[in-house]
């Protein structure tokens, strides 16, 4: 599986760009997708996914052009986006079963996988009852069933923890790693634990342009040795915050312990600790 | 105030900056122009017996002002409704639930709000009104304040109320659409003819008693013993030039000025009554729902154990399922009592006369169906799926195509009656002519929806049609009522025609 974006560009109007000259290339494994709002995540995926069109450049999966073929990515593509809703007065086997059809599949087996996938999301004592008593967390779930119905071999989930509770986050995490093996799998998401420990490689995103690719541990390197930790005294974070990046603060008694890229002046930085993918994002979009 | 002042402004822009907007404004435009017909018109809106005024500033500025508080509250409301029911779809209402804008406040800025939508639309109507002054006046000089005068006297209450009005129905009867258009149907047709014809009348929600009755009477001195019997709407039959009259003065008495005033403050005091039975957001039905299926399943976490599923899925481009789950969609979309209601039309079809079952009962069938066809291919907005439509495998020739056959199965069903009743008759061309009905009344909602990306349109064109339906009058005539020539048959196949290729095309630019 090969995913090729060839110089993608997108724009909203004659000033607004969602996407600048944007290239990557992708195969099977999972790659994390990180940028802060605006960055342009949202519709590079929704270009990928077939939604919207670019204004320029191509697109090939396998060596086929998907932005000619979309029918192409369609038949193998299971999406879950970021902001989606569902049909009320249908249930979740109604729902599945016409997510299904949507998708262009169908026979024999289509009854025990939705059951198995209903099964597996925990929603089958709830399969009766239609969507719109469902909650939050529920519709989610059902989201995820209905992005791995055609056993897809290209993956985008946007967002896809939200709503899950710890336990379903690790589970699900698992569930991406055991899926990876032949397929490609791009997972979008804000929280950076829950594609540091699972991507094999990690793209990050800015103002509509790739700031980097590459596997996670060549990203850290590149923050390795620029991230500090010092205890502040309560009085002068303030000034503390207006001199330097600060990736993480925990409040103790009269003090906070900082996390944090230390802005021009380094004189006050002295304690330097390894980076992680977080200070490696944030210190690549914010400083 | 701040809040007050935003949410007016807020719901006003909202509004007036949508793509719905300036189709109200084009579809405005044409009714404003059909309010004075032409010279040679073969149609009259406001006739005293077959008497009608001199186009000079006092007869247009009287005729578009009635037309505007009668047809202008009619339409308008279809335009306005479901403000409230908006800010529950887009969840804003949690936002203002939690604000400290108090439920009056609210719904006077929603009341105030829709009052200004409407308000814009009736000055588009009024300049529309001077243009045509200008293009038939027989020679009349303007007199500014006899155009003016009647409209704020007698069109503003009416849409003021209207604006109230549509408020009291969302809060009174939330989540029952069809419901409420027929409250206001009901409501809107006993003010325009319980009425009595008499000057003084306190029921007189439009304020078309006393003005008609001042003409009838003025056109009476000049010819006695005539008819001048009012009639209102689009009435076929042109104007007589030889039976014009010139009106050159209606005057507005105190005591009509205090009975529209009582509209203007009775709309205000629905406003404040209303407030009381607000919901403010607090659904409770759904929330009990939620609450219950969340205590079952938080037993349980979703395991995500997807290893064992062995059944590799079959690709298939059958249409049958997507079919069949738009149908049940469709049909679960209505209330019980609604199909319990369009059974016993269809069951009263076959026995009626069928002149009765053709004219009458058909369309009024078809109407009750206006709020599942006018969000036939709206839904995928409304409820959030329109990632999952447009990601699937060939949207436009599957899943358009099957929503199409889905919306037009029901139309056909609703029909099965009156078809046979023909089929017995060996009546095919009503037959061909009915089949071509319903096949456009659905492509209509289709093409009007994927134009407008919205139902409004389709519903306010709809009820429209209804009204001339009901009227018998030929030119909407869609279902072979009134026109039964081949010409007929083939204009309507065209306009089928039309309408499926703009569809087709307007939905496939969308998808693409």
């Amino acid at each position: 599986m090969q995913l090729e974006i060839k110089n993608i560009t997108k724009k909203y109007g004659s000033k607004k760009i969602g996407l600048s000259d944007y290239s990557l290339n992708i195969t099977s494994g999972i790659l994390g997708l990180l940028g802060p709002n605006g960055a342009g995540k949202s519709t590079l995926i929704k270009i990928i996914s077939t939604i919207s069109k670019p204004t320029d450049g191509t697109i090939y999966l396998n060596g086929n052009n998907i932005l000619k073929k979309p029918n192409y990515i369609r038949k193998m593509l299971g999406y879950l986006p970021q902001d989606f809703g569902v049909y009320h007065n249908l249930n979740a086997y109604e729902f599945l079963a016409y997510i299904a059809a949507m998708k262009g599949i169908g026979g024999k087996g289509l009854h025990s996988r939705i059951e198995k996938l209903l099964e597996e999301v925990n929603l089958i004592e709830h399969a009766k009852n239609h969507l719109g008593t469902y909650s939050g967390g529920m519709i989610q779930r059902i989201g995820i069933a209905q992005a791995l119905l055609n056993d897809p071999k290209v993956i985008i989930f946007d967002e896809p923890t939200v709503g899950l509770d710890p336990e379903e986050r690790l589970r699900f995490r698992d569930l991406l790693s055991d899926l990876a093996k032949d397929r490609i799998i791009i997972l979008s998401s804000h929280i950076v634990s829950d594609i540091e420990t699972i991507a094999d490689e990690v793209a990050i995103m800015k103002k509509g342009s790739l700031i980097v690719k590459g596997s996670q541990e060549d990203i850290i390197n590149i923050a390795d040795g620029k991230i500090f930790e010092s205890i502040v005294e309560k009085s002068k974070i303030n000034d503390f915050k207006r001199s330097h990046t600060i990736i993480s603060s925990y409040r103790m008694q009269n003090e906070f312990r900082v996390r944090y890229i230390p802005g021009e002046s380094y004189s006050d930085a002295k304690h330097n600790v390894p980076a992680t993918l977080e200070d490696a994002y944030i210190y690549l979009t914010k400083n | 105030m701040f809040l007050f002042k935003n949410i007016l402004k807020g719901n006003y822009l909202q509004y007036v900056r949508s793509y719905s907007f300036l189709i109200t404004i084009a579809l405005s435009l044409y009714i404003a122009f059909s309010f004075i017909p032409a010279p040679d018109a073969n149609y009259t809106t406001i006739r005293f017996g077959e008497f009608t005024g001199n186009y000079n500033s006092v007869w247009i500025g009287f005729v578009t002002a009635i037309m505007s508080s009668a047809f202008l509250s009619l339409f308008g409301f279809f335009l306005i409704n479901g403000s409230i029911r908006k800010d529950i779809e887009t969840r804003i209402g949690h936002i203002i639930g939690t604000t400290q804008i108090s439920n009056t406040s609210y719904i006077l800025a929603k009341m105030l709000s829709n009052f200004f939508i409407l308000f814009t639309i009736l000055v588009i109507v009024f300049i529309v009104s001077l243009a045509i002054f200008f293009l038939y006046s027989d020679g009349y000089s303007l007199q500014l304040l006899d155009f003016i005068i009647p409209y704020f006297i007698i069109a503003v209450p009416s849409l003021l109320f209207t604006s109230s009005f549509s408020l009291l129905l969302e809060i009174l009867i939330p989540k029952k659409r069809l419901l409420q258009y027929g409250a206001f149907l009901f409501i809107y047709f006993f003010a325009l003819f319980a009425s009595s014809s008499k000057k003084e009348n306190t029921i007189d929600v439009f304020g078309i008693q006393y003005p008609t009755a001042i003409v009838s009477e003025q056109i009476q001195q000049k010819h006695l013993d005539s008819n001048t019997e009012l009639a209102i709407g689009f009435i076929s039959g042109g104007r007589d030039i030889n039976k014009t009259v010139a009106i050159n003065t209606i005057s507005f008495p105190n005591n009509y000025l205090f009975q529209r005033f009582f509209w203007v403050i009775g709309s205000f005091l629905i406003v404040y009554l209303v407030s009381f039975f607000f919901h403010r957001f607090n659904i409770k039905e759904e929330h009990i729902k939620r609450t219950n299926v969340l205590e079952t399943t938080s037993e349980k976490s979703a395991g995500f154990q997807l290893g064992t599923l062995i059944e590799t899925p079959e690709f298939s481009t059958k249409l049958t399922p997507l079919i069949f789950t738009e149908l049940l969609m469709l049909v679960r979309k209505r209330e019980k009592w609604l199909w319990l209601i369009t059974l016993c039309g269809m069951i009263a079809s076959f026995f009626v006369p069928i002149i009765y079952a053709h004219y009458y009962i058909l369309p009024l069938l078809w109407f009750l169906q206006v709020t599942t066809w006018s969000n036939l291919v709206t839904k995928d907005l409304e409820y959030r799926t329109h990632y999952f439509a447009a990601a699937s495998y060939k949207p436009l020739h599957r899943l358009f195509i099957s929503r199409v056959i889905a919306g037009i199965s029901i139309a056909l069903f609703i029909t099965i009656p009156l078809l046979i009743r023909y089929l017995l008759e060996l009546d095919f061309i009503t037959i061909i002519n009915i089949i071509f009905g319903a096949i456009f009344i659905v492509l209509l909602a289709v093409f009007l929806g994927t134009l407008t990306k919205s139902k409004k349109l389709f519903e306010i064109v709809f009820f429209f049609l209804i009204y001339s339906n009901i009227n018998l009058i030929a030119i909407t005539d869609y279902f072979g009522a009134v026109n039964t020539s081949l010409t007929y048959t083939g204009i309507m196949l065209l306009l089928i025609l039309v309408l499926f290729t703009g569809s087709y095309f307007l939905k496939k630019l969308s998808y693409e």
